[in-house]
């Protein structure tokens, strides 16, 4: 009976114990509360570049291949693939040469939860811009039915692409529309 | 029967196996906590940018869900041996010792093989929870719960329940522990129907594992054409979900839970004990 009050006792202390340190940790490093989004109207700026989306375009990847043949050929299994590919506009605002690296962004799909990294056109693997200079630049990114399922899969069109490109603790995204 | 299932299920509980398996699968929890959360838990957000993705956090670097863990996963490969520890081979020791015929004497056959099903059962598949059960609390002590964020770290956006890991990842967490637990329980119940065919004590406790590590040997030949995978290891993993044929999970655990449990009780009704 003794033994039994103890072991009650002690499980009572070690759960208040345990709750003070599960709230102190998710009070110190809550959730993000705030998403921010960036439009064509409302460009972002990142590390000194002022990055605005453009839009996004849907191809096959016969098309894809056609328009940038510089591309990796991912053989013959591919052809069932297709290709987003996010056309964004880079303005350095500083007075030092720039550089942006595609790796930055994530591209991430709002209503399927589709995401996959982004590579940029021409295989660059980055691009440096200079003080003033605004360039357009384009990554594309891969989409397959087993990335995004059936059904979004056959209505590509109707979705809203994004890129993240900061997380925590405030999520950023660009926000594109389709072409 | 239910006096009968009272002490079978003593006997499973205060059966020194039973807890032997536990500290084994508890200890593995434990170990992945300390070498594993506890250099991220110091400070979540060492070394870490915004851009990076998302700081460590519970649901990346907790026991069952932490991708490619060698705790995780020697815990996966010993799971059906801990589920077979506490009671599986009870029911071979009651055979062979006589204690059977004495219960005979006093309670109908079913009743007996229905307490001895259910203690194994349950027995079997609280064992291997515990770890899970530990592990978690303890985890979330060190790091935030932060929701996942869909950036490739974590599950795809078809795999299995990956809509629920997004967006109430404990619900995610409770429905692949319901999940361990019946596979648990029923690997268990596996020597159970081959103690009427397997006589060695210690080739009788191999069955579970032998199965187990059966279906992921399988899994190499049947995946290759078909895309199904029957591998357990891989199926009861919580860090990643079946894309393709997503209901094998579930039809796996009935089919060997329904064979195996056919085979006990026709078995064991049928036989002479007296």
């Amino acid at each position: 009976m003794m033994i039994r009050s103890v072991a009650v006792f002690a499980c009572l202390i070690t759960a208040a114990v345990m709750g003070y340190f599960i709230r102190d940790i998710n009070r110190r490093f809550p959730n993000p509360s705030v998403c921010e989004q960036y439009t064509k109207d409302s460009p972002a700026m990142l590390d000194g570049l002022e990055i605005t989306p453009l839009s996004t375009h849907i191809y096959s990847y016969d098309e894809y291949r056609e328009r940038y043949p510089d591309s990796l050929d991912a053989g013959e299994h591919a052809k069932d693939w297709k290709v987003i590919v996010y056309k964004l506009a880079f303005r350095n605002t500083t007075e030092k040469e720039l550089r942006f690296e595609a790796d930055s962004f994530l591209a991430v799909a709002q209503n399927s939860g589709f995401h996959n990294g982004v590579s940029q056109e021409n295989r660059k693997k980055n691009q440096t811009i200079q003080p003033g200079e605004v360039q357009e630049i384009e990554l594309s990114c891969t989409v397959t039915e087993i990335l995004i399922g059936k059904k979004w899969f056959r209505k590509l069109e109707e979705e809203t692409y994004t890129l993240v490109y900061w997380w925590y603790p405030v999520q950023k995204e660009l926000v594109f529309t389709n072409e | 029967m239910r006096e009968q299932f009272h002490t079978e299920w003593e006997r499973a509980v205060k059966n020194k196996m039973m807890w032997i398996a536990v500290f084994i699968g508890c200890l593995l929890a434990i170990a992945q906590t300390v070498f594993e959360v506890y250099p991220y838990a110091r400070n979540p957000l060492m070394f870490y940018r915004g851009s990076d993705g998302q700081p460590a956090s519970l649901f990346m670097y907790w026991f069952g869900l932490n991708s490619g863990s060698p705790y995780k996963v020697t815990f996966l490969t010993i799971f059906p041996v801990l589920a077979m520890m506490p009671h599986a081979l009870s029911y071979h020791l009651d055979r062979k010792g006589g204690y059977i015929k004495n219960v005979y004497t006093r309670t109908k056959k079913i009743n007996y093989l229905t307490a001895k099903y259910l203690a194994v059962f349950l027995s079997g598949g609280l064992t291997v929870l515990f770890p899970y059960l530990v592990s978690l609390p303890v985890t979330a002590c060190m790091l935030p719960a932060l929701t996942p964020i869909r950036n490739g770290q974590y599950l795809s956006a078809t795999e299995l329940f990956s809509s629920i890991f997004y967006t109430k990842p404990f619900a995610y967490i409770a429905i692949y522990m319901v999940i361990t637990f019946f596979y648990g329980g029923i690997f268990a119940t596996t020597a159970l129907a081959a103690a009427s065919i397997v006589d060695n004590i210690f080739l009788l406790g191999m069955v579970p594992f032998l199965i187990w590590y059966g279906f992921t040997t399988a899994s190499n030949f049947v995946g290759r054409k078909s895309g199904i995978t029957v591998d357990l290891i891989w199926l009861l993993d919580m860090s990643h979900g079946a894309i393709l044929h997503k209901e094998t999970v579930f039809v796996t655990g009935a089919v060997v839970g329904v064979i195996t449990a056919i085979i006990y009780f026709v078995n064991g009704v049928k036989s002479d004990a007296l």
